[in-house]
């Protein structure tokens, strides 16, 4: 198992030099012009601009952060109605779908007319992961097993308590799922937002950049981006994993414990559904 | 109408989707009495499964009427006094077996007793496993939660939903032993829906056998034997003469029985 593990982890390293070295080929001999920098280049720019290269992630990762916990927090309030009342489900997702169906570099220009322009990446941080929680959300909500909503109905559970204590424990995979997918999409949008109008960050870092052809600037900040997603995105599948365990131990029984207790020998075989 | 007890009368229920409409119960009547236990047996489909969510509350009857311990069921259901127990048990999967348990105090809003909790976890032969939860236990285990579930309320009135219909023959035997000794100490009314003339003949005071879809009452089949009854009954004569009785009246609803094809 360890071998298997250190051969795959040996493989993936392997390819990752394989592609530098192309990278660096690429870029030394300017094959495809001069906006492919080296790879030795970028790492040199990375250490010389650290300074502009981390007040520029600073303020993207704080407008990813607030802009992904409003649209969060706006997605999962609206997923809630869902779950208090199912029959607005098909119109709460054919709007969401609405929604993501506007290119958000469309709304930048309408933004810019407005008084709101400098929190222009907050809401493009927003509305990137909006949809994705509402989807997700509401679905979760609606994962409970049929029977279990029966228990509560049996019993005359409130709608309060059925959300507390059944649909949203049963949507804590689901909602795990969405704070993944929201950590990507909220960078996205708070540089896509920086573009449109910001005094820096990783976007303005970018545009400037690109104006100035200093392309090994420019992929620095890429390479910023794409770290600060990385781990965002680590952070977010590290909280999942709890979640999707437990989900999972709901499915499929793990026989723990058993040795030597007669009861555990009762029942093994239950019908898969 | 049996002033504790199970009635139904008359009750009429058929199920429309976009395509199809199915009359899954057409003036169907059914008694149980207080203290006892009634199994309902019946080809598949037959609708066995919504006469007892006709009398949980769960499912409107389109006519008809329904008294539970001389009320609606959706009142003694929020009271306490009427439970079900499920085919696939309906636990919680984050709870532990002990907050499983307790699930119907807190959905009630009553003060939950622990001792009755551990109790109840005695009973059904789960000593040693109220922390685990459902993940870690084994079909049988999980059901036997349930049960003890569906008792903890003590409700005067208990609906089984072939509880022990996702297990093994081995399994379900030993288990329907165990909840003859379970309810025999808790004697609720009990209304059992299940496939298993074996098991309905085995738990039950009396046996309904339903028509096929719409499902009516065919045959009303008193059992004879004294509750609390042992292992070897499955083997006595008068046991097995009931019991081809029993299949011989599902047999009569059964297409692939009649034209001799196996079952």
């Amino acid at each position: 198992m360890s071998t298997r593990l250190g051969a795959r982890l040996g493989l993936g390293v392997l390819g990752v030099l394989l592609l530098l070295a192309l990278w660096q080929l690429v870029g030394v001999t300017d094959l495809l012009g001069r906006s492919i920098p080296p790879p030795t280049e970028v790492a040199g720019t990375l250490v010389d601009r650290a300074d502009l290269l981390g007040r520029a992630a600073s303020a993207t990762g704080l407008r990813a952060l607030v802009g992904g916990l409003i649209g969060l927090a706006i997605g999962l309030a609206v997923a809630a109605i869902t779950a208090f009342l199912p029959s607005t489900t098909s119109v709460v997702v054919r709007t969401a779908v609405l929604v993501n169906a506007i290119p958000i570099v469309a709304i930048g220009p309408v933004l810019m007319s407005l008084p709101t322009r400098p929190v222009i990446p907050e809401v493009f941080a927003a509305l990137s992961v909006l949809f994705s929680t509402v989807v997700v959300a509401s679905d979760g909500f609606r994962s409970a097993a049929s029977s279990s909503r029966d228990v509560f109905r049996l019993h005359g559970a409130s709608a309060g308590v059925r959300f507390l204590r059944l649909q949203l424990p049963s949507a804590a995979p689901a909602l795990a799922d969405a704070l993944r997918l929201a950590v990507p999409a909220a960078l996205l949008g708070a540089v896509l937002g920086e573009w449109f109008g910001a005094d820096r960050g990783l976007g303005v870092v970018m545009v400037s950049s690109m104006r100035n052809i200093q392309y090994a600037q420019l992929w620095a900040a890429a390479v910023v981006c794409v770290v600060i997603s990385l781990a965002g995105y680590a952070i977010a599948t590290a909280l999942e994993r709890p979640a999707a365990s437990a989900a999972r131990a709901s499915r499929a029984p793990r026989r723990r414990g058993c040795a030597g207790r007669p009861a555990c020998c009762s029942g093994s075989r239950s019908r898969s559904r | 109408m049996a002033p504790t007890g199970i009635a139904l009368s008359g009750i009429r229920k058929r199920f429309v989707s976009r395509s199809t409409q199915v009359q899954a119960l057409d003036d169907f009547s059914l008694e149980v009495s207080g203290g006892e236990f009634v199994a309902l047996l019946g080809p598949s489909g037959c609708g066995k499964s919504t006469v007892l969510r006709i009398a949980a509350g769960l499912e409107r009857a389109d006519e008809g009427s329904v008294a539970v311990d001389g009320t609606k069921p959706q009142r003694l259901g929020r009271d306490g006094g009427l439970a079900v127990a499920f085919q696939d048990n309906a636990l919680l999967p984050w709870l532990s077996v002990r907050d499983n348990i307790a699930l119907p105090y807190r959905l009630t809003r009553r003060r939950v007793e622990p001792e009755r909790i551990e109790a109840l976890i005695e009973l059904v032969g789960l000593s040693g496993f109220a922390r685990a939860r459902p993940g870690e236990l084994s079909g049988g285990m999980r059901q036997r939660v349930s049960i003890a579930r569906s008792l903890v309320l003590r409700p005067r009135v208990l609906l089984l939903d072939e509880p022990f219909g996702a297990l093994d023959a081995v399994t379900r035997h030993r288990l329907n032993v165990e909840l003859a000794r379970i309810l025999d100490a808790e004697r609720s009314t009990t209304l059992l829906v299940t496939h298993s003339v074996e098991e309905a003949l085995f738990l039950a005071d009396r046996v309904v056998v339903m028509t096929g879809r719409p499902g009516r009452v065919k045959l009303t089949m008193p059992v004879p034997f004294p509750r609390q009854r042992e292992r070897s009954i499955l083997a006595d004569p008068g046991f097995l003469r009931l019991a081809a009785e029993l299949t011989a009246a599902l047999d009569e609803d059964d297409p692939t029985a009649a034209a001799g094809e196996p079952a």
